[in-house]
């Protein structure tokens, strides 16, 4: 056990070296104006920054329109908003992928083909053109009938929240649902569910009771997969939706390193005890054993 | 070849030969790699249209703010788009292939270190990490077109190397401790040979799937800078009109074409739409090749094989420790 938190503390202040060492790549290959390799400027940088960020708070960051604010509070509203767009899509994707999966084992093995078939074309959409059929066909539906039913881009007043949650879902729904497919097939042919379908059970009260709990536990050690998938969707949904959440502020301050750095370690440092925490409990409850990731 | 009698991978291939010759071949029609832009549209004598014509005006797809024809644009950008996508995936595969069998030779050791430096690539969008090291050189002047492809597409290989190496490392370090490997150990056999003979047919056909699920991963990171305003292969600012001006990409390669009509999108959806309709088909016949490439290879009754350890990125390392327990306690 001690072991262990020493191990956890390690990997953690390894990680958070590497940020400062990432945000601050820029400097290396350009100064002043000059295309190279300059690795005295980038130590600069890096100690520069280290400097920086003790000293946090009265730091100051560019906003969209080029305004110059400071960093806090401002970061934890625009956190919130990017963490409120992020948890509600996954919610969101997660029930629908429960009821669609309930009807996929339902139905027949013809059916099932089918929808396999069509997954493989589903995942391979850019997240991208999600976004941008979205926009458009809101935008094409209010132009016809006047009729504007969310609103296409944010400003800080009047964010907009259904479309981007729901673009948002899109993608990762499809993956969950992936996976649901995956693992439930590989669920039903084990003996248990046999003993189960023996004794007479009916086919949904064997999924909702045994098959979607043993789904959901494998569903935990592949939540930060999951969550990398959402953060890049969400990186590019935030640029598209012009959203004031925390990757467009990243994005504009890619000249100021300590900025990049706070967002960054905002995002990691409580995911990263999230994560810990909800796999040291799985494996504790459900004695599969803990995995390494 | 084997692998050619699956109908997903011949119809992947074929599409993909088909667009990089239709690509190569428009140089024999047009001057330019594309038709004549159509400045303004007259009808009866009337000013009916000036750019960006709809695809109902300017067939099939449209035109954009220049006139020019996307339908021959995307084309004629094919051919930059597939090799440079091609090219950064095989460069990733080889080096990620020489770094993971040096990490699982020697430096499975400080795998706690390599950890920690991992977690980064969970948390930070891939697609970020490009726009960091990428955006600083737009603005300098006095560089020239060759240095600036060439660090763009070394950046696009760098940025995923580290998990690619550590996730091939793993396997390696895995496979490693077979049984018929530690034999051959036994028997005397060096690490070159141990790699040359006895993990060579092991790798071989993981290695096909993984270059395939590369050029996804590129496709779709390619589509994501698109709107970060990134052009790969330099770009170049034109006068639209009096004092509008426009940055277009100068080798016409998909994620330009997005990222120069992106903030145009509610004027003229067609010139954002279209390429990204170009990436996702590109996409599906990829993910097709994967498809049919797993299925001959489970076909194989000598070697059995779990096409889900190779999948993804590291993800999968905690399965493959279950499933090779269940292997060896059949």
């Amino acid at each position: 056990m001690i072991q262990n938190i020493r191990s956890n503390v390690l990997e953690l202040l390894v990680t958070m070296v590497c940020i400062v060492l990432i945000v601050c790549l820029p400097s290396l290959i350009v100064q002043e104006d000059v295309f190279g390799f300059h690795l005295n400027s980038y130590i600069e940088s890096v100690i520069g920054t280290c400097k920086n960020l003790f000293q946090i708070n009265d730091a100051s960051y560019v906003m969209e329109s080029g305004k110059i604010l400071s960093l806090f509070p401002d970061v934890f509203e625009r956190y919130g908003y990017s963490m409120f767009i992020l948890f509600s899509a996954l919610l969101f994707s997660l029930i629908i992928t429960i009821v669609l999966s309930y009807g996929y084992t339902l139905s027949s093995v013809k059916i099932k083909k089918g929808i396999q078939n069509t997954l493989v074309i589903l995942e391979s959409l850019p997240d991208i053109l999600i976004v941008a059929v979205a926009q458009v066909s809101v935008i094409w539906l209010f132009k016809k009938t006047n009729l504007l039913l969310f609103d296409i881009v944010s400003v800080p007043n009047d964010r907009s929240y259904i479309l981007p949650i729901l673009c948002l879902s899109i993608l990762p729904l499809i993956q969950l649902f992936k996976f649901f497919v995956i693992q439930v097939e590989e669920e039903t042919v084990k003996p248990y569910i046999e003993f189960a379908n023996g004794r007479g059970f009916t086919k949904s009260y064997i999924l909702w009771i045994h098959i979607l709990r043993n789904v959901l536990i494998h569903l935990f050690y592949h939540s930060k997969t999951i969550f990398l998938f959402l953060l890049s969707n969400l990186f590019v949904l935030e640029i598209m939706f012009n959203m004031d959440g925390i990757m467009n502020l990243i994005k504009y301050n890619v000249n100021i390193p300590e900025i990049m750095a706070i967002g960054i370690i905002l995002i990691y440092v409580p995911f990263f005890f999230f994560f810990k925490c909800t796999l040291y409990f799985v494996a504790k409850i459900s004695g599969m054993g803990e995995v390494e990731q | 070849m084997r692998y050619l009698r699956s109908k997903r991978v011949l119809f992947g291939l074929l599409y993909l030969l088909v667009l990089l010759i239709c690509s190569f071949s428009l140089r024999w029609f047009f001057e330019d790699g594309i038709p004549k832009p159509l400045s303004l549209l007259y009808e009866n004598g009337k000013l009916v249209g000036k750019p960006p014509f709809s695809p109902l005006d300017a067939p099939p797809l449209g035109s954009d703010m220049l006139g020019r024809n996307i339908f021959f644009l995307i084309l004629e950008g094919a051919k930059y788009t597939i090799i440079l996508v091609l090219f950064i995936s095989f460069m990733r595969l080889i080096l990620g292939l020489i770094f993971g069998i040096v990490y699982a030779y020697w430096l499975i050791p400080y795998k706690k270190w390599f950890n920690g430096v991992f977690q980064i690539f969970y948390y930070v969008p891939t697609a970020l990490l490009a726009y960091i090291m990428l955006s600083p050189i737009d603005f300098i002047d006095g560089i020239s077109r060759g240095q600036y492809i060439s660090y763009q597409v070394f950046i696009l290989i760098v940025i995923a190397l580290l998990p690619i190496s550590v996730m091939l490392g793993e396997e390696i370090h895995l496979q490693l401790q077979e049984d018929y490997i530690t034999a051959s150990k036994l028997m005397g056999a060096s690490r070159s040979r141990l790699l040359f003979k006895q993990l060579k047919p092991y790798l071989l056909p993981r290695m096909m799937v993984f270059f395939m699920e590369q050029v996804v991963q590129v496709l779709s990171l390619f589509a994501q800078i698109a709107v970060l305003s990134i052009f790969l292969g330099g770009r170049e600012m034109v006068t639209l009109e009096q004092g509008v001006n426009e940055f277009i990409s100068l080798s016409n390669e998909w994620s330009g074409l997005v990222g120069k009509g992106y903030y145009r999108i509610s004027l003229a959806p067609w010139v954002v739409i279209s390429p990204l309709l170009f990436f996702a088909v590109t996409i599906i016949s990829c993910n097709l090749i994967i498809k049919g490439l797993e299925e001959k290879m489970k076909e194989r009754p000598k070697q059995k094989i779990d096409s889900k350890n190779i999948k993804d990125t590291p993800h999968q390392r905690g399965n493959v420790s279950s499933q090779k327990f269940k292997r060896l306690s059949q």
